[in-house]
């Protein structure tokens, strides 16, 4: 019994952490992302043309130098009594005779002084210099075009992925951890900004080098080179399979630390309950639990690495081997120089940093190509709604129509497609008139509001806005005929005033104003700072009533033409809540108002009151139309204003 | 250079590694002179080629090239696997502790804490600072080592060539020691621009219904696009300062290249130096330059590093205000009486006191209910109770002892408590009912939902108690989230019950039929009891009236009433007794 217990154990695990973790990809480059991702670059052209050229230039003249020793160890530099005398002169050995001997030199010979050597010497350092000179500069042009490219693109990913969520149906917000979609909005776009600025020159510079380089080499001894080339197929052999293993072991770290990342942020968030359950040993067993598994992660993908640095390394030195013995036999026979040597020997150290920089940077272009699928993933993804129809103007109209009526015409709904959380509800609201709703818990109270805010759209049935469906306004118009008080917290890390104001235009006096009709200037007399006390996260440092009384004030703030009231009051004290609603009742004359309570002194003065039962509309008319008729709502009556 | 001290408080974690980190120096060590061996032997090759002399030789060189670059291979194969793996092992330790850490701070450190910035610590802080234990320790030792090795062979050869070729490196250094602090200061700019932009995204989606009702998606994306704008300037500032430092490694990197060649040219011109010897040079100096370039990095990783050590000491270094230093013997509470002797307190932030002299003496198994307006400090008493919060004066005593002189942990197993905002975990029904005890029957967790009455309602859906409820609880109704953390508190058997206000989003049918249900269960306990409906507490032994922090009236149900005071008006407000005749 226990093995299946535990086997349940474990599998439950399990769907904890795919509630978590995501699937993760492991694709470590794929053409298609990496197209997507270049459209972004589409309105910097100018840049990226220009960084292009700077690397390609930068990359040519870096591969000058090791040329300019070849020329010098083959020229000023070989021995008086050497025999090299007839060598041909290639590329830059010409150009650099040509202008030795526009400056008024004359040719190195054998019987040449050590002074002409040394003015030859001379030129090759004073070319060398300036070639240095010259890439300083573009090097630094290079850095700030990529990163200015790198930085636009990031920040107009960024803003679009943020846009995209916002505009997201309140069903998305629940499939998806809060956490995990700030990643897409943080650490995913870093993840890029990396592969853009980095990267991208990594790539492009490093595959150019590699390029130039083998070029060069078969030119100076096509022979010599194609005998070090020789390393290449094994140099390609490993990079395949450390490639192989490195995504392995990458896809199994960040699915562990997908893990801890949620454990630990809900623990953050759940902590005073933890304290007071005195779980503080078991969670922070379970943490060092899942803490361990991502250290083995981490321990087996070192290994891989470990050995590849030490493979690339062999190879180049091998290929080093073969210079030394087969370079030397040619230089005794005549066929190759020292100057070429030299020129092998630089150039295969070159040509050995890109192929470990590329490996090194190859976890980068992972996470940068896992980063990208995930954030097109949610681009994707829409869940919007088809806001207005296109062949009404609705928009314009609406905003002069003011509300007449808001109808319930036979709604069903569910949250899951399985479960009816509403059945064929149908009512009223109309304008100047309010409407109370009541009911069990879960009994769907919440979930009408919902559809009234049109956070979700209804199964079954629909809602009508002075007689036309509301799926044929435009939603903005919509929502803003409504002020909103929820039923959770949703006090914000602002200063208390902005949190009233809540990015509207609203004066300061509008504020104090709406303080004072929830009654809650007392809560601005508290703070240090007033009005502009910054509040915590979740207003962390409010009484729960303080809280709701500040979600009111919001609401009140913005002289909404509909106060839709879920629950608005449940922590204030009845006296508090008179006096707000003799507030309210004075304020404006025929404001609409739809109000869900458990508090019957709440509605009890409502125009209509709604029972709700288990999703279905049971009663409705007023507080005594329904006492009267002895129904469930008079029980509630009874067992509330009744002395125990 | 090496900011040292701000890593000190993790000597004991560096402790434990110290064997590994031992071995990993020697590895390093035979790192460094295998890698020096491959010039001085390419220089010799080249020695022999020119002088004609023992040509023969060039093979068995270029295989000592070879044998040499084996055992670096081996050596650096095991350097990473001890050094990286341990700081692989000092990260974990570390995590850990700050984990098991954090489980005991209270109220006072995290009123004043944001989620994400604590995040940050476990994530990137804790990064930064393996950073410096893993590549930066093991890639300045070799650097350290690949320079002595590099440059006693360079003397050897030409001490005045090797000081020409100095000179650059040194300007290389100078220009690390500059900018490095600067950019590092910059980028803790740029890492707190960003967490802005992580805490207002965090905020954004946390609160997506209230920012859609009020339609400031457009005010809430433009604040947004002011925190990308401003990051991405400082960004570019940084990318200034990184392009200037990263041509100028460039630049002396080859600069001493270039040193070399005219230098060591003209001496080989003048007969003082082989060819070989400047192959051998050569090849030091192409040595030395990515481990130079590697240095400003790995300085960078240092001042990093350092950053964030001080940012996870600080946290290391919070107490909590609640501890067990005056703890006695105590291994339980025996009957659960609650004795507060005029206590007052005040929130470290706070201008006025939350609470002031209250004083009551519940006896073991009695009722007290505490009602009140809006932030009279009904909360803020219970939480001192299970010691959530400490008390600034006055006592609070159980079973006659003050609540001090019990450890934590007995405390706390005696009590339960329900906050007045139920938090559940994103996991399924049942093990959130359970969270209190380690292993709870499914018989057990079943009878509990059915005491609160919710049992009929779980199972109804999907998957029954299995059923997973999402972030913060939010595929659940308001009523079932404060149900689910009454059975979750009962569950426990606690011998002292604390519920602050838990029935608010409960209808007063369900609400009777649970008290009239926890009455049995709870007939034992000690309860206080915070409400706003005053129907809950009729039946108290006591019931106290709080405003502004002090108690303005007390007494049985039927006292207060007779007292005519605010408590007798309530509870006209909250009858109506005229409808109530109607109804009889
Ligand atoms: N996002 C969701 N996904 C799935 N089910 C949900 C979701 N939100 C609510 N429900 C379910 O729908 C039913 C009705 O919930 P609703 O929040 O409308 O109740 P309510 O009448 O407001 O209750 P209360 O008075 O407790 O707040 C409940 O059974 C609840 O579990
Ligand atoms: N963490 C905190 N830091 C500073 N002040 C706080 C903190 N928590 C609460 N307060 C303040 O202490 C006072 C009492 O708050 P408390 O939560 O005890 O009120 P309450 O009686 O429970 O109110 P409610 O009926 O609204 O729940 C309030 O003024 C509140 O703003
Ligand atoms: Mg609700
Ligand atoms: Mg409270």
């Amino acid at each position: 019994m226990t093995s299946k217990k535990t086997a349940e154990k474990n599998k439950e695990k399990d769907d904890a952490e795919d509630f978590y973790v995501e699937e993760v990809i492991d694709r470590p480059f794929s053409r298609e992302l990496a197209g997507r991702l270049m459209r972004y670059l589409r309105p910097y052209k100018g840049l990226v043309l220009l960084s292009v050229m700077l690397i390609l230039t930068n990359t040519a003249l870096s591969l000058i130098g090791p040329l300019l020793i070849k020329e010098a160890v083959d020229g000023p530099l070989a021995l008086p009594t050497e025999e090299t005398e007839s060598r041909e002169l290639t590329g830059i050995g010409q150009l650099i005779t040509d202008l030795g001997e526009g400056a008024g030199l004359s040719p190195i010979a054998v019987g040449s002084s050590i002074d002409e050597r040394t003015q030859w010497l001379w030129v090759l350092v004073g070319i060398y210099a300036f070639t240095l000179l010259i890439q300083i500069l573009m090097r630094y042009g290079e850095t700030m075009v990529l990163n200015r490219t790198g930085q636009n693109v990031m920040r107009d990913l960024r803003l679009q992925i943020f846009d995209h969520l916002q505009k997201q149906s309140a069903s998305f917000y629940h499939k998806n951890p809060v956490g995990r979609l700030v990643t897409r909005v943080t650490s995913d776009v870093e993840a890029l900004n990396e592969l853009f600025t980095s990267g991208f020159v990594t790539l492009v510079g490093d595959i150019l080098a590699i390029t130039g380089i083998v070029i060069m080499l078969f030119w100076t001894n096509a022979e010599l080179a194609s005998m070090v080339l020789a390393t290449a197929p094994l140099l390609l052999i490993s990079t395949t399979i450390f490639r192989r293993f490195a995504r392995k072991h990458y896809r199994e770290v960040r699915r562990r630390l997908a893990h801890l990342n949620a454990f630990t942020q809900e623990s953050i968030s759940g902590m005073e309950v933890i304290q007071v359950c005195r779980r503080e040993e078991e969670q922070a067993q379970q943490y060092s639990g899942i803490n361990g598994k991502l250290q083995d992660a981490h321990l087996k993908s070192i290994f891989w690495y470990a050995l590849f640095f030490p493979t690339v390394e062999l190879l180049s030195v091998v290929a080093l081997g073969i210079i030394v013995v087969q370079g030397g036999e040619r230089i005794e026979m005549g066929t190759a120089t020292f100057g070429e040597f030299f020129l092998f020997w630089t150039y295969l150290t070159r040509l050995f940093t890109p192929v470990r920089d590329l490996a090194e940077k190859y976890n980068l272009l992972q996470s940068a190509m896992a980063s990208s699928e995930r954030i097109f993933t949610v681009l994707d993804t829409d869940t919007t709604f088809a806001e207005v129809d296109s062949k009404s103007e609705p928009a314009t109209n609406s905003e002069q129509d003011s509300l007449d009526e808001i109808r319930f015409e036979n709604v069903s709904f569910s949250y899951d497609g399985e479960t009816p959380v509403l059945e064929d509800v149908s009512f009223s609201v109309k304008r100047g008139e309010t409407l109370a709703i009541v009911g069990a818990t879960g009994a769907g109270k919440s979930t009408i509001i919902n559809l009234l805010l049109r956070f979700h759209d209804p199964v079954g049935g629909r809602l009508l806005v002075n007689g036309e469906d509301i799926r044929e306004h435009s939603l903005e118009e919509h929502r803003r005929r409504f002020g909103l008080v929820l039923q959770d917290v949703s006090v914000m890390t602002r200063s208390l005033g902005e949190n009233i104001r809540f990015d509207r235009d609203i004066s300061r006096q509008r504020i104090s104003e709406a303080l004072e009709q929830v009654n809650g200037t007392e809560i601005v007399e508290r703070q240090k700072l007033g009005l502009d006390e910054p509040m915590m996260e979740r207003g962390r440092t409010l009484s729960s009533g303080e809280r709701q009384l500040i979600s009111f004030a919001r609401a009140l703030a913005g002289d909404p033409e509909v106060l839709v009231l879920d629950e608005a009051t449940s922590h204030v004290d009845t006296e508090t809540e008179a006096k707000i609603q003799e507030a309210i009742d004075r304020m404006v004359e025929g404001r609409t108002s739809v109000i869900v309570a458990h508090r019957l002194s709440t509605v009890r003065k409502a125009d209509r009151i709604l029972v709700l039962h288990h999703g279905h509309l049971r009663e409705s008319g007023t507080h005594d139309e329904l006492v009267e008729k002895g129904g469930i709502y008079a029980r509630l009556v009874k067992l509330q204003f009744q002395s125990r | 250079m090496f900011p040292f001290r701000a890593f000190r408080f993790l000597a004991p974690l560096i402790r434990e590694q110290r064997p590994i980190f031992a071995i990993g120096v020697v590895l390093i060590l035979l790192t460094s002179l295998s890698q020096v061996a491959v010039p001085r032997l390419v220089g010799l090759a080249i020695q022999k080629l020119e002088s004609g002399i023992g040509v023969d030789l060039i093979g068995p060189i270029a295989l000592a090239m070879v044998g040499a670059v084996l055992i670096r291979g081996l050596t650096s194969f095991w350097t990473r696997e001890t050094v990286i793996a341990s700081s692989r092992r000092i990260e974990k330790k570390l995590r850990d502790q700050l984990y098991e850490h954090i489980s005991g701070l209270d109220g006072s450190f995290y009123s004043k804490t944001h989620t994400g910035d604590l995040m940050s610590r476990f994530t990137s802080d804790i990064e930064a600072v393996r950073m410096v234990f893993g590549p930066a320790v093991m890639y300045s030792v070799q650097t350290a080592f690949t320079l002595i090795f590099a440059l006693s062979m360079m003397i050897q050869i030409d001490w005045q060539l090797t000081l020409y070729s100095l000179i650059p490196l040194g300007f290389l250094t100078v220009a690390i020691r500059v900018i490095g602090p600067k950019v590092h200061r910059e980028s803790m700019r740029a890492q707190e621009m960003l967490s802005g932009i992580s805490v207002h995204s965090q905020e954004n989606f946390a609160n997506a219904p209230v920012i859609k009702a009020f339609v400031v998606e457009d005010a809430e994306v433009e604040r947004m696009q002011r925190l990308s704008h401003d990051y991405f300037r400082q960004n570019l500032r940084i990318a200034r300062l990184r392009a200037i430092s990263g041509s100028a490694m460039w630049l002396f990197g080859d600069l001493a290249l270039v040193t070399l060649l005219l230098i060591g040219g003209m001496r080989i011109l003048q007969g003082d130096l082989g060819l070989g010897d400047f192959a051998t040079f050569n090849g030091c100096q192409l040595l030395l330059i990515w481990p130079m370039i590697a240095l400003g990095w790995v300085m960078n990783l240092f001042h990093r590093g350092a950053a964030s050590a001080e940012r996870l000491q600080a946290i290391l270094d919070a107490k909590p205000l609640v501890d067990d230093s005056r703890a006695t013997g105590l291994t339980a509470v025996q009957k659960g009486s609650v004795e507060f002797q005029n206590v007052s307190f005040r929130y470290p932030e706070g201008e006025v006191p939350a609470l002031e002299n209250v004083s009551f003496d519940l006896p073991p198994g009695g009722t007290l209910g505490i009602v009140g307006v809006t932030a009279s400090g009904k909360s803020s008493l219970l939480n001192l109770i299970p010691r959530l919060s400490p008390a600034t004066s006055g006592l609070v005593l159980i079973d006659g002892k003050p609540i001090e002189e019990y450890p934590l942990k007995v405390l706390r197993d005696s009590i339960s408590m329900v906050p007045q905002e139920p938090f559940l975990f994103s996991a399924t029904i049942a093990e959130n009912i359970a969270f209190g005890v380690g292993d709870a029957s499914e018989e057990q967790v079943r009878a509990v939902a059915r005491l609160v009455r919710i049992d009929q309602e779980i199972d109804k859906f999907p998957n029954g108690y299995e059923q997973r409820v999402g972030e913060r609880g939010i595929t659940l109704s308001g009523g079932q989230k404060q149900r689910i953390a009454i059975a979750r508190a009962i569950l426990q058997k606690p011998r002292i019950l604390l519920l602050d206000d838990v029935l608010s989003a409960v209808d007063s049918e369900t609400e009777t039929s649970i008290l009239e249900g926890l009455k049995d269960w709870t007939r034992d306990l000690t309860a206080l009891i915070v409400t706003h409906r005053l129907s809950a507490v009729t039946h108290a032994d006591e019931i106290l009236v709080l405003d502004g922090g002090k108690v303005i009236e007390r007494g049985t149900h039927s006292e207060l009433l007779e007292k005519k005071g605010k408590y007798s008006e309530l509870w006209r407000k909250q009858t109506i007794e005229s409808e109530l005749e109607d109804l009889e």
